[in-house]
């Protein structure tokens, strides 16, 4: 037969994108339920609509990898360590001094050869496709056992992507939830809609057999819970196998960044690059040349003629488009986009229905379900301060010395200046002389889930000494995360920058209580210093940011050469937190000594110090820490802790006891009901202290 | 029917459906795709990094392995507790929590 010279790259190609896209398109933007109907619309359409496979796909597709190729660091990364594998692999030599074994990139390249072998010696590929396969082969062994020591940006966007729907995952599918009715709903509604559309293309079989097995899945996991993840991990395996090819080839960057607006200029400018017509009926998708006799047209020339059309004068040139590759046919493109239309409507009404938690605004709340908590429900302000202190607490700045710091924000309820946050200031006479009070601490003295700026500990620290009579001015460096080492640092620097208060007030415990134990069981700081909750998050950036070569995520060096530390105890987890909470407040005290102004250091109280729970805090903890026996522990650290803090450290421990009704948000953050129960109870000490102080 | 070629619609129409169809799939495996590790694994990596006892780390890997997906698992078994970020860890540390200061 002389037909048209078979090519099978374009459709290769074309597979594969579109795998990608859907892949990345479910993976990261559909939930399930949209991802059954986009693909099985999709599939249905190409296997039924008889498109035919334009030579501007396979162009606009190579280039446009290949400059991604170039652009992406991803991509960049996997071509380079392809090369390195196979010189790994030849050579023999171990990967780095550490002599890692060569096993894995050994097996991939042997697996990618006997594939390509294989595929090559049967009639379903020519050598090329066997090239290629084996070309993804030893960039599988690269990314497997190369790449992902070194993850690019983009590797790291899809792990945290990938991390959060772990999470969410966790703490639903995981947690014992049982099936809902939208679990099993929702899927029919898809498969329902898939058979409709295989019903009016005319496939009512296929059309039966879909409505037939996933309504047998769904019954069965209905039915029998435990059959999910069975079902699901099966299939997952078989799926991860084949994106694991695809998806480090061809991302989805290639046709978001490169194919799509190629193509959306190509069609503003009427040059559609996709002829689509529906020839179901023909032998073939390629374009039949004019004459078999004709000689194969090298690829440089091929595209003369509509080069020239293109270069010829509008007026001369001819009325009806060439019938090129690219000649555009309206009536197959309006049913594709109808469909198209209608699965991405399904996708998403299925998601909708399907939805679970939403995301938190920001991601910036110090725990999920803040907002919903019970100690929140008589606020009606709280979606727009939630949202404010989101957007106010995510725009942190590095800063030296103490890590990080807020930049100034305005807005109704949330509004930062020089790190200071804004807080109810007393009217004062003219001429008079207040006493100046600067406050420390970490989220719970910003007031962080959720106090609005005048309903802080600060502010309401500022009313109490009002009805006393006593004029202040209060300061709020109360800043997300804090620990008391990096108070003692910013106290330290405002010092420095000569800025003198009359009192300094210090609010700590929940932080410092927490670093410990993620160093203990973490391994984020070393034990027994100061270290910030952030560190390797922080590091983690700097390591990637690129300009800094040689840079690790990994812990420092601990500053002094410790004993291992033998099985955790709640004593000795106690005394690692009084011990680095001891050199914090040293610095403070020397610092404050300095200038001659009074410190009160005051140790936080938590829901586990609260004598009685309200059945709303019980339920926001059980919905946090559901294990009971971490209550325990966690409550038993908090009781070692407070037994060892120095006479000159107020507890606090007590302050939110006399408050009825909901009051904690979480383990340690309280609303402003539980912020002036704070204040309160900070007053008989503070009261004396700002007394002497008054002009 | 005759011999299907490179650009027929049989042949096309092969490929494009595997394709989907394996990519479908792939949507489905968003949540669970990886095999859990080995328990021993687990119990020995917080044994060994955290200065757990056996009893305790056993303990801990019982309660985390009813709550955290098998990758995340996978991800401390073979990489450490270190390797996972802040929130991927809160449930191992509770599970430590537990069966350390909880269990005195």
């Amino acid at each position: 037969m002389n037909g048209p010279r078979p090519n099978p790259v374009p459709a290769l190609l074309v597979a594969a994108t579109l795998s990608v896209i859907v892949v990345r398109a479910n993976r990261q933007w559909l939930q399930p339920g949209g991802y059954l109907v986009v693909g099985a619309v999709l599939t249905v359409l190409i296997l039924t609509s008889g498109r035919k496979i334009s030579d501007w796909v396979l162009a606009v597709t190579v280039t446009g990898g290949l400059g991604a190729a170039l652009l992406l660091p991803g991509l960049t990364v996997y071509a380079v360590m392809a090369v390195v594998a196979v010189w790994m692999v030849v050579r023999r030599a171990p990967a780095d001094r550490r002599r890692r074994p060569l096993v894995p990139q050994v097996l991939a390249l042997a697996g990618a050869a006997a594939a390509a072998t294989v595929l090559a010696a049967t009639e379903f590929v020519e050598l090329p496709v066997a090239v290629i396969t084996a070309g993804v082969g030893v960039a599988l062994a690269a990314d497997l056992v190369l790449v992902r020591r070194a993850p690019s940006r983009l590797d790291r966007w899809a792990a945290e992507r990938e991390q959060a729907l772990l999470d969410r995952w966790a703490a639903t599918a995981h947690a014992g939830t049982p099936a809902r009715a939208v679990d099993v709903v929702a899927p029919l509604l898809a498969t329902a809609a898939a058979a409709v559309v295989l019903t009016l293309l005319g496939r009512a079989g296929a059309a039966r057999v879909v409505v037939v097995v996933a309504g047998l899945i769904a019954l069965a996991c209905w039915y029998a819970p435990a059959l999910r993840p069975a079902i699901a991990r099966g299939a997952g395996r078989f799926a991860d196998a084949v994106s694991r090819v695809l998806a480090p080839v061809l991302l989805l960057p290639v046709f978001v960044l490169v194919v799509v607006p190629v193509a959306l200029l190509r069609r503003l400018l009427r040059r559609p690059g996709l002829d689509l017509g529906w020839r179901t009926g023909s032998d073939s998708y390629w374009l039949r040349r004019e004459s078999d006799q004709q000689e194969a047209e090298p690829l440089d020339t091929m595209f003369a003629d509509d080069a020239a059309w293109r270069r010829s004068e509008p007026a001369s040139r001819p009325t009806e488009r060439p019938a090129g590759a690219w000649a555009l046919r309206r009536r197959s493109t309006r049913p594709i986009a109808v469909a198209l239309a209608l699965a991405l409507i399904a996708g998403f009404v299925a998601t909708w229905i399907t939805r679970r938690d939403p995301e938190p605004v920001l991601g910036s709340a110090s725990s999920p379900g803040t907002m919903e908590s019970a100690a929140m429900a008589d606020s009606p302000w709280r979606a727009v301060a939630f949202r404010e202190i989101g957007e106010a607490t995510s725009g942190i700045v590095y800063t030296p010395f103490v890590g990080w710091s807020l930049r100034d924000y305005s807005s109704r309820y949330v509004n930062v200046r020089n790190r200071v946050r804004a807080s109810y200031q007393p009217q004062l006479p003219a001429g008079t002389d207040p006493v100046d009070v600067w406050f420390f601490g970490g989220s719970t003295m910003f007031g962080y889930d959720l106090q609005r700026d005048e309903h802080t500990i600060a502010s309401e620290v500022a009313r109490l000494a009002e009805a006393a009579g006593i004029p202040v001015r209060v300061r709020n460096y109360g800043t997300a995360g804090y620990v008391n080492y990096q108070e003692a640092a910013l106290f330290s620097l405002l010092i420095g920058a000569g800025e003198r208060p009359d009192v300094v007030v210090f609010y700590d415990g929940a932080n410092d209580t927490s670093s410990a134990l993620q160093s203990r069981f973490g391994d984020l700081n070393n034990l027994g210093e100061p270290g910030d909750l952030e560190a390797r998050t922080l590091r983690e950036a700097l390591a990637s940011a690129g300009p800094l070569p040689g840079l690790t995520a990994g812990r420092p060096s601990p500053l002094v050469d410790r004993p291992p530390p033998g099985p955790p105890t709640a004593t000795a987890l106690a005394d690692d937190v009084v011990a680095v909470y001891r050199q914090g407040r040293d610095q403070i005290d020397s610092t404050a000594a300095r200038v001659g102004v009074p410190v009160v250091h005051f140790w936080q109280p938590t829901l586990f110090t609260r004598a009685e729970m309200d059945p709303g805090e019980r339920s926001r903890l059980d919905e946090l820490i559901p294990d009971p026996d971490a209550v325990a522990g966690l409550r038993r650290l908090e009781q070692e802790v407070r037994a060892r803090l120095d006479p000159d450290i107020v507890d606090l421990a007590a302050a939110i006891d006399g408050v009825d009704g909901p009051v904690f948000t979480d383990t340690v953050h309280v609303n402003e009901t539980g912020a002036a129960a704070v204040a309160r109870a900070m007053w008989s000490t503070l009261a004396p202290v700002l007394d002497a102080r008054r002009g | 029917m005759g011999r299907a070629t490179w650009g027929s619609p049989r042949r096309c129409r092969a490929i494009v459906a595997f394709a989907l169809i394996a990519s479908t799939g792939v949507g489905c495996s968003t949540e669970a795709h990886t095999d859990p590790p080995d328990r021993e694994g687990l119990t020995q990596r917080l044994t060994d990094e955290v200065g757990l006892t056996p009893a305790q780390a056993r303990c801990a890997t019982s309660k985390v392995y009813r709550l955290v997906d098998a990758a995340v698992l996978r991800q401390v078994a073979e990489a450490g507790l270190a390797s996972v970020p802040s929130a991927g860890q809160r449930p191992f540390i509770q599970a430590m929590v537990a069966c350390t200061l909880g269990a005195e």
